[in-house]
């Protein structure tokens, strides 16, 4: 018999509700054997017709997996339950089903659930997969792949950001592949602006997106300054794209998205140093080898001045 | 539908801005360069039809200078080698709210120079305001993010807003409300912005839809009853709500021949993430 698809999402509810108490109170295992219950429940309902549509699997504005499947809105709440309650379950239960999942979606939320569970290094072997093998399919979920993209910035790894510049050139993913490069650089600006310096082909067809990841440079870390000033020094980068990394110190842009990895955005972003900023734009104006950004670096320190 | 608020306004040649417009509109946001006299007619429509739409005309100083009209403003901003004009609305103390488009796009990524000119009426404006910080709200609606920046798909997540050191309007600011169904049903609604096909853009503009809006895909709404101008984006959508007017949209797209235009409705996420802007 098939259910009615409005009972689902409260039986769903309801299984979880019976499930919390063991899951608290038990150690790892119970909490295991509780997420494999609702799993194995979530399984047995049939499943409707999911499409491969752009709302076909979507996130509500809190986060949480919105979709026709009962089995991935499984997946993603007793994820969270766990997350709060038993994170070493979370991870034994999710390093257990992981091999065994085939779906991009189901392989994106179980990733998420490595991620959270503090298993880094294999949640980053998903999501790199994801953008790779996923990504180039004909018909892409574009849930996977937008959501792989949400956990290179949870997970902070600018290893991944030639994966990121491939889909620049999808066209399907080109925007949210811009928007998480930026988001990245503001998650992990120091290790994208290494990488960034140590890799010059790295976004040398995109040079004023690649000026924006400098722009996220905290100059009071004395690293990220010597980064900065590495990439004003690079002979291969165009003049306009380092004088908008220069104008882009004044007024710091960032990206808000709701995220399954990283949730709707909870915390604003730290206070920029704007006085080491422009102490430090100051110490251009005397520099020689600086001196065609001299006009932006003054255009800068106004920009600042003003505010 | 084409993007708004990407009117290029000085700083480049006009002739220059006139030779580059067919190919960088077409390929991009495809914004009107060249004023055009009139309304253009639909295929199959007739002169006088298209002369009779609904089009944005420009508020008296009287009207104007009532709150919260008048915390509507012009944005300026640079992107790539040009200088824009878009439209804002100061929805907090220190923070206006404005398209997407307006401060970033995937190619030549965040826009620079953010400047906001509050109550901005011919030659004269209340205040003028450099950003300091610039934010887009890019929401779950990513799901849909496309490449073609003229697509339902682009305008879903296209909204933003510029943070402010100072208070534009010491410290006053348009209510605003995350309510989308304030786009539909019998209301009383006023699309505003400084339009630059037929006015010069150094006036606000306004124009009443005469029916409710279609949501078309997640947060993006269009209305065919009301046409808006290029340099209009990111300016307010007000509903009347009791004897008050609140800011329920923003302006995003508009279709070439002025029959249809789009909006991004307020979610309850954004206003929250709002409270976040310093």
């Amino acid at each position: 018999m098939t259910p009615r698809w409005s009972l689902v999402p409260a039986a769903l509810a309801a299984m979880i509700f019976f499930v919390k108490d063991p899951i608290r109170a038990g150690g790892p295992d119970a909490g295991v054997s509780s997420a494999k219950e609702v799993l194995a429940w979530a399984g047995g309902v049939l499943k409707k017709s999911r499409s491969q549509a752009a709302d076909g699997v979507m996130l509500d504005e809190s986060g949480n997996v919105r979709s026709s499947d009962v089995r991935l809105v499984a997946l993603d709440r007793v994820g969270r339950q766990l997350r709060g309650d038993n994170p070493t379950a979370l991870g034994q239960w999710s390093l257990e089903i992981v091999g065994s999942l085939t779906d991009p979606d189901e392989r994106v939320i179980a990733a998420r659930n490595l991620a959270w569970s503090g298993h880094r290094a294999e949640a980053a072997k998903i999501v790199r997969e994801i953008l790779t093998t996923e990504a180039g399919r004909e018909a892409p979920s574009r849930f996977a792949v937008v959501q792989a993209m949400d956990g290179v910035v949870y997970l902070g790894d600018a290893s991944l950001l030639p994966e990121i510049e491939a889909l620049l050139e999808n066209a399907e993913f080109e925007v949210v592949a811009a928007q998480t490069l930026d988001r990245l650089a503001d998650a992990a600006p120091s290790a994208v602006m290494t990488s960034l310096n140590r890799h010059p082909t790295w976004l040398r067809d995109r040079p004023m997106l690649r000026a924006d990841c400098f722009a996220k440079a905290d100059f009071s870390d004395v690293p990220q300054r010597a980064e900065f000033e590495r990439y004003l020094l690079r002979e291969d980068v165009p003049v306009s794209a380092k004088e908008k990394a220069i104008l882009g110190l004044a007024q710091r842009g960032h990206i808000l998205m709701v995220g399954l990895f990283t949730g709707p955005p909870d915390a604003g972003f730290p206070e920029q140093n704007r006085s080491g900023t422009a102490k430090a734009l100051s110490e251009w104006l005397s520099r020689d080898d600086l001196q065609t950004l001299h006009s932006a670096v003054c255009e800068c320190l106004e920009w600042l001045d003003a505010n | 539908m084409t993007a708004l608020g990407r009117w290029p306004l000085r700083g480049m040649a006009a002739g220059l801005a006139l030779w580059m417009g067919a190919a960088f509109a077409g390929e991009r946001y495809r914004t009107p360069f060249l004023k055009a006299p009139v309304p253009i007619p639909a295929p199959g429509e007739t002169a006088a039809a298209a002369a009779a739409r609904n089009l944005p005309e420009p508020l008296s100083r009287e009207e104007f200078s009532q709150s919260p009209f008048s915390m509507m403003g012009k944005l300026t901003f640079r992107s790539g080698a040009f200088i824009y004009d878009g439209s804002a609305t100061l929805v907090r103390p220190k923070v206006a709210l404005t398209a997407g488009h307006n401060l970033w796009d995937p190619r030549d990524g965040w826009s620079v120079g953010v400047r906001f000119d509050r109550a901005k009426y011919g030659g004269e404006e209340a205040s003028s305001t450099p950003a300091r910080e610039i934010y887009l709200y890019s929401s779950r609606y990513m799901d849909f993010a496309s490449r073609n920046p003229s697509s339902a798909r682009a305008f879903a997540w296209d909204v933003g807003w510029v943070v402010f050191s100072r208070r534009p309007a010491r410290g006053k600011a348009a209510p605003m409300s995350a309510a989308a169904g304030k786009l539909r049903g019998a209301r009383e609604w006023r699309a505003m912005g400084y339009g630059q096909d037929f006015h010069s853009g150094a006036l606000p503009l306004s124009v009443a839809p005469t029916a409710g809006f279609r949501r078309v895909l997640g947060a993006y709404f269009e209305n065919a009853t009301y046409g808006t101008e290029g340099g209009m984006s990111g300016g307010p959508v007000f509903v009347k709500s009791g004897t008050r007017w609140v800011v329920v949209a923003v302006v995003v797209s508009g279709y070439a021949d002025y029959s249809a235009s789009g909006v991004r409705a307020l979610e309850p996420g954004l206003v929250r993430a709002l409270k976040f802007a310093r």
